[in-house]
């Protein structure tokens, strides 16, 4: 090769590479990956978008955000069933003290499954406002926009619920927090947080469709009752506890009224169903988080749960955690079937499988919860069962309160009744005969679950609507905040616990204590937010 | 027939034969000290006739009429050139290849005479390189060079090594840029040191600048080895021995543990957990024994071994060089090990008196087995870290030989189950880095060069994970694999002239301009399948039994940056030297506004040696004065797509009666538009210096380098709902000294060289922007973060509480008040940890939390020394860091004093000096499992127990060898044998109680804010070793 060959040979090899342009060398756009420009663009982004809110709402555990570092298990019943009177720890004494810690109030801020339910929440209201903030720009159509952003909305309430609930006022966004912005975040007080979780509900309410008019492939989506649901749920909490929001026992009452009228819901025939498989999504359901069968091993990820496994029997696959207390079990009725159906306890066949209860080596009061008891996953961490959030049964029962606090007893003796009959004509469990996995005939005495007297008024009606809850209820994770905002949690815990839970409860200005659990450690330490009282 | 051979070589490659007329030329080859060097080449200078010398040093050449030059080389040597004149015979004393200011020295896109540079470059050869045993080229430069710091992520075979040129210069990435050959590269892994010529190391603006964006973190210049002209020289290289566990930590015995938790449960006075209580007082029974030292479990002694064998040689038309190269290294921990496999080929060519061209490659295959040491993996999945939390008590095995299930830490695996299953975890590692050069003289001085490179690696991990169920913490109900084919392709095309002018009165100007092009692809695909079976040919996807898998595959990218370049060099009478540099880089990872960067320097530099006044100082060898000024930039830093907001996908739900999986996207990450360059604004002043003909030379260095705009990924709080995002966060900056020395001399038959090195950095943050302060290091979720990145601190310092030691007595609690006479720490009981009110607020809390040392060290210093008598070689090297501390993170779990979430994971053995009421003075806290200090929780907080003194002075290796006496091995036709045993990480002194006070800062999840928190690294191991090198 001559000099100047190889030179020209060069220059021109150089030449053509710049001659298709330098900005098209540079200008790139993200591989495989679906930006936030043209998430609304197109109507299956735009719903995967809103499926990952829902998302956040079924992660047990797993990575921070759904993409960086490990955080802990989290459960409701941790909170709605192991504090209150319903359900000891279980498991074996040392497995899982941070339940413990919950159950003695003696939690720091540290404490892993309220770090996790700190964590998550946030996430999914992050990605909730993801969609609220960017679906209207949108070029798809308007009614899918509507009714996706009535689902986002609806979500940001409920992890807002979620998280009022257990730490009070926190801090309230309409829109992604920027870095610049984190340091003047403050938290919202406990009214303002509910008036926020009232104007997402109400504009979710507006928003959303029925359930029956969604198509069978979407049942599981938020709805304008299950929007309304809880609105009257937040409201009775409110009514019980913080009321700066000046909220009355008629809201409660016209909610639920306006969720009986829109025929969408009945109770399920056979309680015994509700909880199995062909319970899921029921005509009695307003919401529940669902779940299905995958390899998956843990964290969000998962579309599994390991919800079942965490109150499994040690003694078959589980880890034997959330035990009904002897306390709970003295609440049923004689021969109300729903004890049955609520409970195992050592030597009980349970879908067909002998079940051993070690109690105390294994278990903290010789009984379990049946109504998570599944036979054993593929994949321990990866259960399909979904978990019921609001029954049609819980809306009854809030509407009879409201009317036995409006003084329309009539009206509530016979919601409560409603709810008693069902009872009374419940099955056995499934699998009560070893191999088998039918329903057996209970053969409940006629006399059983008698209802409630026509007369029945003032505080013995509220007294027996609250027992109606306790047992309808058991082991649903609804305990603890049943018992705080109607003033009874503090008298049910032994009184070192319960001197423990009232230093750090809110007392001033408030109809009920709030007790109120540490916010997460790194949020309060290095970012500032305020911490509950009594932790540091 | 050697004359025979010569003449038809002369005959092949002269056309003009017939008409030369040639004389014949006798002499004799020696080394400097007289002694004959068999084996070196002769060769006419201009052709390609040639000779080797013979046992005796004396060679015969036959010289062409018109050919006075004659130039001899030897491996080791500086080459000579003698001209021959009318003599017929000459004496030719080779000096050894040690480095002087003359040396030329490669530089970014050329070479430079060392005494031409005005930039701070500090060099080191192959043959240093090879002294440690390592299959890791960047491990090899510990301990080298002043300002360069290096230390292995870990001891695990394989795992990379961190280095840092100059300190931590981003909070950022602060890898420095590779370049090999000419070709900019992120990753050396596919060399092995024996294949290293020699390495630079670009430190100032002066010299890094022309590689602009990429060159903020220093610039490490690798030349491999080469064919060289002569006849073909065989050089093989090897090694075999075993590396095993420096020391492993005193820990409690099965008696000893069972004491400490009893004695927890009595001093809350709260009953053993019935689960535990059996266990416990069965090792407490008389005669129950020690348990098992897990730690002895885990380690091994690993075998390893390198062999290399090269082919070079060539003639001035065609050199070349082939060379295979195996390594193989089973860990000191079980289940882990290295192989790899290097092929090398290179070759250089002339293909007219104009052009120039050369091709070379490289291919590398390495089979690393094991994991779950700490690089990157969470701190509880790491073999040694399970090790050294199990409980000593239960056996790792039944009665029966079945593995046996731990009820008390049943959260640490079953370690002989954990280690069986660490052989299924595997990856394979490809890949070929291949460059090409076209070289054309245009005129006089002036050439072009056409430089392309591409490089394509693969890495395919498999990980099988088996069924198994010991119990219900220690199980796994589906087996699993997970495969994963990872691609990268990358390549640089650098086209430029360089220009060079000599003047007179030893005046010269030189430029360089160029043009250059880069590109970077990833991409991907990874499976996870379920119920995979066991057997070992059946661990393959397509054998997987269950119907759904997921997708493991990891985001693609493609990156480009496009730049152009010059440089100018002016010599005026080899006294005054100016280089000025400038380069333009416009990169694809920001949006088009923020997308080009200009980088500048200028260097000054005055050879007062060369002077007319220094003429008669004759103990004065060299003397140069340097300064620099310049800015580069950290395109590391740079995330890709940092700039855009992108949807992570399976994010999934379910919906309907069928328990369809829906698909969910989400903006998991937040985003930052405005990204742009981080930028480092360096300068420079140096001396060079060398007396008393070259033996002492010196080189010193004061450097100030102010990193602005630096871009890393901002802690958000938990409130924001979405992971961190890359941002120009604020500003940082170094300063620093850097002094090297070296002393080489003989006395008699003793040759010696002595070389020191000494770096001081002082490391602060200047600016965060205004943001918070950065909290990071929580590598165990006990005790959360452990440092804090603020304004006017070192990067990463840990922050905590100040302990002050334990409550000896009752008296000392009661008088433990504040200024309100309210106990400072309320619910304290003897024994318990006291901590100092620092903010003066009269309680303990986190607001107390204060400065406790930080692991930036004060100094690093690095030593060798090599002596050599008669055939007898000895070199030593150490390596020393002082004034850093370190969070012994793995201490946290072993000096604790009540269980984490109720898991009493094991203890140190000095905790059986624990305090209690009859062991007052005891300044080790009580066990209880029920801590009420302070409210709850306060013995084991995170405080200065946990910060420990972590400097350390290392001897990295000492190595004896012995060459055979030339004359001796002539007689086989072995131009050089020597033999050699050397020891690596021979002693470590350190206060430091963890594993090894060489801590990674990458290992947790390549955090940098995590410097110096010991989450449990794999070790540095000590190694022995038994070496040959031949050369034929």
């Amino acid at each position: 090769m001559k000099t100047a060959q190889a030179t020209r040979l060069i220059a021109l090899s150089v030449a053509m590479v710049f001659a298709q342009g330098c900005k098209s060398f540079l200008d790139k756009d993200p591989l495989g990956v679906t930006t936030q420009g043209n998430l609304f663009n197109d109507p299956t982004n735009a719903v995967q978008a809103v499926n990952s809110v829902y998302d956040v709402a079924s992660w047990d555990q797993g990575p921070k955000f759904g993409v960086g570092d490990y955080v802990g298990q989290t459960y409701e019943w941790m909170f709605g069933d192991i504090m209150s009177d319903d359900a000891e720890k279980g498991s074996t004494p040392s497995d899982f003290t941070p339940l413990t810690e919950l159950k003695t109030w003696t939690m720091t801020p540290a404490n892993s499954p309220l770090s996790t339910l700190w964590v998550h929440s946030f996430t999914g209201i992050a990605r909730a406002n993801t969609v609220i903030n960017n679906i209207d720009a949108g070029s798809i159509d308007a009614a899918l926009k509507s009714r996706l952003k009535g689902e986002a909305l609806f979500l940001r309430a409920y992890f807002y619920f979620n998280l009022v609930k257990s730490f009070g006022g926190v801090p309230l966004f309409e829109k992604a927090v920027l870095p610049t912005e984190v340091a003047s975040v403050k938290r919202a007080s406990i009214s303002e947080t509910y008036a926020f979780i009232e104007k997402d509900l109400k504009a979710a309410a507006g928003l959303l469709p029925e359930k029956s008019a969604y198509a069978g492939g979407d049942l599981g989506r938020a709805t304008k009752g299950a929007a309304n649901g809880y609105l009257a749920r937040a409201i009775m909490y409110q009514l019980g506890t913080d009321n700066g929001n000046k909220h009355t026992w008629q809201e409660v009452y016209d909610l639920t009224t306006t969720i009986i009228g829109s025929t969408q819901y009945s109770l399920l025939t056979n309680y015994a169903a509700i909880h199995q498989d062909v319970g899921e999504n029921s005509s009695e359901s307003l919401f529940e988080i669902q779940f299905a069968t995958s390899n998956d091993t843990y964290g969000p990820v998962s579309i599994g749960t390991t919800n079942n496994v965490f109150q499994n029997n040690r003694k078959t696959f589980g880890y034997g955690f959330n035990n009904p207390t002897q306390n709970l079990v003295d609440e049923f009725e004689a021969n109300d079937p729903r004890k049955e159906v609520t409970l195992i306890k050592d030597g009980d066949v349970v879908l067909g499988v002998l079940n051993r209860v070690d109690f105390p080596a294994e278990n903290a009061t010789g009984y379990l919860s049946r109504k998570v008891a599944i036979l054993p996953p593929a994949a321990v961490q990866s259960g399909p069962q979904n978990i019921r959030k609001m029954r049609y049964a819980d809306i009854l029962l809030m509407k009879a309160e409201a009317a036995a606090q409006l003084g329309r007893s009539g009206e509530a003796v016979e919601l409560v009744n409603q709810v008693r009959r069902r009872a009374r004509v419940s099955t056995r469990p499934p699998g009560t005969t070893a191999g088998t996995t039918t329903y057996a005939a209970a053969n409940t005495p006629a006399s059983a679950l008698p209802d409630l007297a026509a007369g029945l008024s003032g505080q013995a009606l509220l007294t027996a609507i609250w027992h109606e809850r306790r047992v309808e209820f058991a082991e649903e994770s609804l305990r603890f905040w049943d018992l705080v905002r109607t003033g009874r949690y503090m008298g049910v815990l032994p009184p070192a616990v319960a001197a423990r839970a009232l230093s750090h409860s809110i007392t001033a200005n408030v109809v009920n204590p709030i007790p109120l659990l540490p916010i997460e450690l790194n949020d309060a330490q290095i970012w500032g937010l305020p911490q509950n009282p009594g932790f540091n | 027939m050697r004359a025979f051979l010569q003449t038809a070589g002369v005959l092949l490659c002269s056309t003009s034969l017939a008409f030369a007329q040639q004389r014949a030329v006798q002499g004799v080859v020696t080394d400097s000290k007289g002694e004959p060097l068999p084996g070196a080449t002769v060769l006419v200078k201009g052709t390609t006739v040639g000779a080797t010398t013979g046992p005796d040093g004396n060679f015969q050449i036959a010289l062409p009429a018109g050919s006075t030059t004659l130039v001899v080389s030897f491996v080791g040597s500086k080459s000579q050139e003698v001209v021959v004149g009318s003599q017929s015979t000459v004496r030719v004393a080779l000096e050894s290849a040690a480095q002087s200011l003359d040396d030329v020295v490669v530089v970014g896109y050329g070479t430079a005479r060392k005494s031409d540079l005005t930039g701070a470059v500090a060099s080191v050869t192959g043959a240093q390189l090879t002294q440690v045993a390592t299959s890791d080229a960047v491990q090899s430069l510990q301990g080298r060079v002043a300002g360069v710091d290096v230390t292995s992520n870990s001891g695990q075979p394989g795992s990379g090594t961190r280095i840092r040129v100059r300190g931590v210069g981003t909070i950022n990435n602060s890898d420095p840029l590779y370049v090999v050959d000419g070709i900019q590269t992120a990753d050396i892994s596919f060399l092995l040191p024996v294949d290293i010529e020699s390495t630079e190391i670009l430190k100032d603006a002066s010299a890094t600048a022309i590689y602009g964006s990429r060159g903020a973190n220093g610039v490490v210049l690798i030349t491999t080895k080469h064919g060289k002209e002569g006849k073909v020289q065989f050089n093989l290289f090897g090694y075999t021995g075993f590396q095993q566990i420096r020391r492993t930590l005193p820990l409690a015995n099965a008696q000893q543990y069972a004491t400490l938790v009893t004695e927890a449960y009595n001093n809350a006075g709260s009953p053993i957990p019935s689960d535990y209580s059996a266990i416990l007082a069965g090792a407490l029974q008389p005669g129950a024994g020690a348990g098992t030292d897990y730690q002895k479990f885990v380690t091994q002694k690993g075998l390893i071994t390198n062999y290399s064998l090269s082919a070079s040689g060539g003639n001035e038309q065609n050199r070349y060089l082939v060379s295979g190269s195996y390594f193989q290294q089973n860990g000191i921990i079980q289940a882990s090990g290295l192989k790899k496999y290097v092929i090398r080929v290179n070759d250089d060519l002339v293909l007219t008196k104009r052009v120039k061209a050369g091709i070379a490659a490289t291919f590398s295959a390495a089979d690393q087995t094991g994991a779950g040491d700490g690089t990157g993996n969470a701190f509880y999945s790491t073999v040694l870290q399970n090790a050294i939390q199990a409980n000593p008590i239960t056996s790792p095995y039944n009665a029966d030989g079945s593995y046996s299930y731990n009820n008390i830490t049943s959260f640490t695996p079953n370690l002989a189950r954990y280690l069986a299953e660490q052989e299924f975890n595997k990856t394979t590692s490809t890949s070929l880095f291949s460059n090409a050069y076209l070289d054309v003289t245009l005129l006089k001085g002036l050439t072009f060069r056409s430089t392309f490179g591409i490089t394509y690696a693969n890495n395919h991990a498999k990980q099988y994970q088996p069924q198994y169920y010991l119990g219900p913490n220690d199980q796994r109900s589906q087996s699993a694999l997970t495969e994963a084919r990872l691609e990268n392709v990358a390549w640089v095309w650098s086209n430029y002239f360089n220009y060079t002018k000599e003047l007179s009165n030893n005046s010269s100007f030189s430029a360089t301009v160029g043009q250059e092009a880069q590109r970077n692809t990833y991409s991907g695909i990874g499976l996870r399948a379920f119920d995979v079976p066991a057997e070992t040919s059946l661990q393959y996807l397509t054998a997987a039994r269950s119907a759904n898998y997921s997708l493991v595959t990891p985001n693609p990218y493609d990156a480009s940056i496009l730049s152009y370049f010059g440089r100018v060099n002016y010599n005026f009478r080899d006294r005054y030297l100016v280089t000025a540099t400038l380069r333009f880089d416009q990169t694809s990872k920001f949006l088009e506004t923020n997308r080009t960067g200009t980088f500048p320097s200028v260097g000054v530099a005055w050879n007062v040696s060369n002077e007319e006044f220094m003429k008669g100082i004759t103990a004065v060898s060299q003397l140069k004065v340097r300064g620099s000024f310049g800015a580069v930039g950290n395109q590391n830093a740079a995330p890709n797509y940092g700039y855009a907001s992108t949807a992570t996908t399976n994010q999934n739900y379910v919906f309907g009666p069928d328990q369809t999986r829906a698909p969910g996207v989400a903006i998991a990450t937040l985003n930052n538009p405005n990204l742009k360059w981080e930028t480092a604004v360096t300068a420079d002043i140096g001396l060079d210096a060398s007396f008393l003909d070259n033996r002492l030379t010196f080189t010193g260095d004061y450097f100030e380098r102010r990193t602005k705009d630096m871009i890393a990924l901002i802690p958000v709080p938990n409130f924001a709902g979405q992971a961190a995002a890359a941002a120009n966060v604020g500003s940082l900056r170094n300063r620093g000294l850097e002094l090297a020395l070296n002393y080489r001399n003989e006395i008699g038959k003793l040759q010696y060289n002595v070389g020191v090195n000494f770096t001081k950095i002082n490391n602060v943050v200047t600016d965060l922007g205004g943001a918070t302060p950065l909290a990071s290091g929580n590598v165990l979720s006990q005790i959360g973060n452990t440092t804090r990145t603020d304004v006017g601190r070192e990067i990463a310092y840990f922050y905590g509480l100040q302990s002050t030691g334990v409550f000896h007595s009752q008296a000392e609690v009661d008088g433990y008040r504040n200024a309100a006479g309210a106990a400072f720490q309320p619910g304290a009981q003897p024994g318990d940890v006291r901590y100092q009110d620092v903010n003066g607020d009269g309680k303990i809390d986190a607001s107390d939390n204060t400065y406790l040392g930080s692991a930036t060290p004060s100094f690093t210093y690095g030593a060798s020394l090599n002596l050599s008598y008669s055939n007898f070689d000895f070199k030593v090297l150490l390596y020393g860091v002082q004034g850093a501390e370190a969070v012994n993170a793995a201490a946290f779990n072993l000096s604790k004093s009540s269980a984490f979430a109720g898991i009493w994971t094991n203890f140190y053995a000095d905790r059986m000096d624990r305090w209690t009421p009859s062991n007052p003075t005891s300044d080790q806290p009580r066990v209880t499992s029920n801590d009420t200090n302070n409210g709850g929780g306060y013995n084991d907080k995170f405080s200065s127990r946990y910060v420990e003194n972590a400097s350390f002075l290392r001897a990295r290796n000492m190595e004896l060898g012995y060459s055979l006496s030339k004359v001796l091995i002539s007689k086989f036709q072995i131009t050089g044998f020597r033999v050699f045993a050397s020891v690596d990480n021979v002693f470590t002194v350190t206060k430091y109680r963890g594993l090894d006070p060489e801590i990674s800062a990458t290992g947790y999840y390549n955090n940098p804010l995590a410097y110096g928190v010991d989450f449990g690294n794999y070790p540095q191991p000590r190694t022995y070793r038994l070496g040959f090198n031949v050369q034929f």
